[in-house]
């Protein structure tokens, strides 16, 4: 579905992503693994077409997307959930999933789509007109998610969802990413949680200073192993 | 929830009230006061009110532009040369003028605004300056040079037989026609901002990266509320150039491009009343100390600091603040009260 080939790319004269490969089959969910700074977000922002890259391609269900704007990306299939439960603040619940579904025309289908996120985030529903910025942290990464789906994306990039949660919430969040693998949502995520990552991953890539170091299956080592692999580099 | 909604709800209410009662007293005045002078410089509050909603818009997309008052000139001199040098009437020429300012601004804007604020900063400024110089020096027979662009002539008059007889020999129509064109400029503005537009646009300066990552072509957004600025400009320049009957580049600097930014800080952005409040505060004060003339500007640029420092969000915004302040001193006092029981 995804196929990125010789990615490189540059924050000036600083180089984020050297020469990387990386792949994500249909119906996957796919874990990038990486202490701070190894390019983890920069890899889903220049896929999202937000950072464009300095080399290399990218292939989204065969179509060369590295040059498109996000907005284009956004229609071919690809939705995000940003980094740090980025939402539009001063927008209610209810505004913020309208703006998840910007690409679609469907109004019937968008409304339909509304109704399906607040029977998964029942929470949600009885906050449709509360401001965004003004939920607990656990209801905006809820409503980050709801937004990303409302997209009706092939392909969902999720860029640390669970951080600064609670562990009642990661729990939260990790049964969700899980309930959206099973409805056939592929799905790209980078996650710091090593536990939460390899659970729900079918596939793993461990980012080091840009490169990639490893790619394997969450079987391939264990946890401890892992965590070695991410944080302590061994 | 429900008393956000509530108090929301009645401020909403409040807020149409007061607007109601303004428009109304603003519709009546001529009727009950005669002062040459001031339905002039009203005339003129009017014209700035609808450049500065204008420019509102574009800075809720979190962009500013300094080239405001090239824009007002490109309106002006285009519906002038169209009605005087070609004989259309001011009715066409007026949209005509408008348009010849936003078609500028396309073309300006597609290469430019999606540089980061403080380019666009440089880039629109430097445009305003262009635009100006080139009136003055280029094509010098048909923009008048230092001479300035004479003659233009005043709107067709408007006759309902029996009824109505609008020449625009007196200063009253053209306080009703200004109002008028204010009045359509805010309806329309009011519509965007209500609109799907308006709310991503709003969207736009919260979050200008997760409107991309949610698909929103930004580029588009920011070139429509640049064009509409600059349309909003080139009219209010267009009925400018034919109120005064003259127009000179020297009216179009950096100043006044300085001064329309300052409406809008003054006023706040938040609302579409703000930018015309803030014409008000800085016209009226200007316009209460007769001969300020040249110092208007130092006024307008103290009053934007000052507002910048002690109320942000605007003028506008003073009401919401004093509210916001009354309900937390009464939460404070219930619950001294609660303690002391």
């Amino acid at each position: 579905m995804l196929s990125i080939r010789g990615l490189a790319v540059h924050y000036g004269i600083f180089q984020a992503i050297h020469d990387l490969d990386l792949d994500v089959e249909d119906g996957q969910t796919v874990s990038l693994l990486g202490a701070n700074g190894s390019g983890k977000s920069t890899i889903l922002k220049t896929v999202s077409g937000i950072k464009k890259p300095t080399s290399g391609e990218i292939h989204f269900q065969g179509t060369r997307i590295d040059d498109e704007k996000p907005e284009t990306i956004v229609r071919m299939g690809i939705g995000s959930v940003m980094e740090g439960r980025r939402l539009f603040p001063y927008m209610t619940v209810m505004e913020n999933l309208r703006m998840g579904a910007f690409s679609r025309s469907d109004r019937a289908g968008v409304a339909d789509d509304i109704e399906r996120m607040f029977d998964r985030f029942p929470v949600l529903r009885g906050k449709a007109g509360d401001r965004a910025g003004l939920l607990s942290g656990g209801q905006q990464e809820m409503v980050a998610v709801a937004r990303g789906l409302m997209a009706r994306p092939k392909l969902l990039i999720m860029d640390e969802p669970c951080q600064g949660l609670s562990p009642i919430m990661v729990k939260e969040i990790e049964s969700i990413i899980r309930d959206i693998k099973e409805e056939g949502v592929t799905i790209l995520l980078v996650e710091h949680n090593v536990s939460i990552a390899l659970g729900v991953a079918d596939k793993v890539y461990i980012l080091q200073n840009g490169a990639m170091r490893y790619e394997g299956r969450p079987g391939d080592f264990s946890e401890d192993e892992f965590v070695q692999k991410v944080y302590l580099a061994g | 929830m429900t008393d956000r909604t509530v108090s929301t709800g009645l401020w909403d209410r409040l807020t149409w009230w007061s607007v109601a009662l303004v428009f109304l007293f603003f519709l009546t005045l001529p009727l009950w006061f005669h002062e040459e002078y001031y339905l002039h410089a009203l005339v003129n509050v009017f014209i700035h009110s609808m450049v500065a909603i204008g420019l509102r818009l574009l800075w809720r997309t979190g962009l500013v532009s300094f080239g405001t008052a090239g824009f007002i000139a490109i309106g002006g001199y285009a519906a002038g040369l169209l009605s005087r040098d070609l004989g259309i009437s001011f009715w066409l020429s007026l949209p005509l003028g408008g348009c010849a300012a936003a078609v500028f601004a396309v073309a300006i804007g597609i290469p430019t605004l999606r540089l980061k604020s403080s380019y666009f900063f440089l880039i629109s400024w430097a445009t305003g300056e262009i635009i100006r110089l080139s009136f003055l020096y280029l094509f010098i027979p048909v923009f008048g040079g230092w001479q300035g662009f004479r003659k233009i002539p005043p709107p067709d008059t408007i006759i309902i037989p029996g009824i109505l007889l609008i020449d625009f020999s007196q200063k009253v129509h053209w306080y009703y026609l200004a109002l008028f064109l204010l009045c359509v400029s805010a309806f329309i503005m009011l519509r965007i901002d209500y609109s799907r537009i308006g709310t991503t646009i709003g969207a736009l300066f919260d979050a200008p990266d997760l409107c991309e990552a949610v698909g929103v072509p930004t580029m588009a957004y920011r070139v429509f509320a640049f064009a509409t600025a600059c349309f909003m400009a080139g009219v209010a320049g267009a009925v400018y150039g034919s109120f005064n009957t003259f127009l000179h580049p020297e009216s179009f600097t950096i100043i006044q491009s300085i001064e329309t930014v300052s409406y809008v800080i003054i006023g706040g952005a938040s609302t579409v009343w703000g930018p015309i409040l803030g014409v008000f505060v800085v016209k009226g004060i200007a316009m209460s100390v007769r001969g300020i003339g040249a110092y208007e500007i130092i006024l307008a640029g103290a009053l934007m600091i000052l507002v910048m420092i002690f109320i942000p969000e605007g003028l506008s915004g003073l009401p919401r603040r004093i509210r916001r302040y009354v309900t937390r001193r009464r939460v404070k006092e219930s619950m001294e009260s609660q303690h002391g029981d």
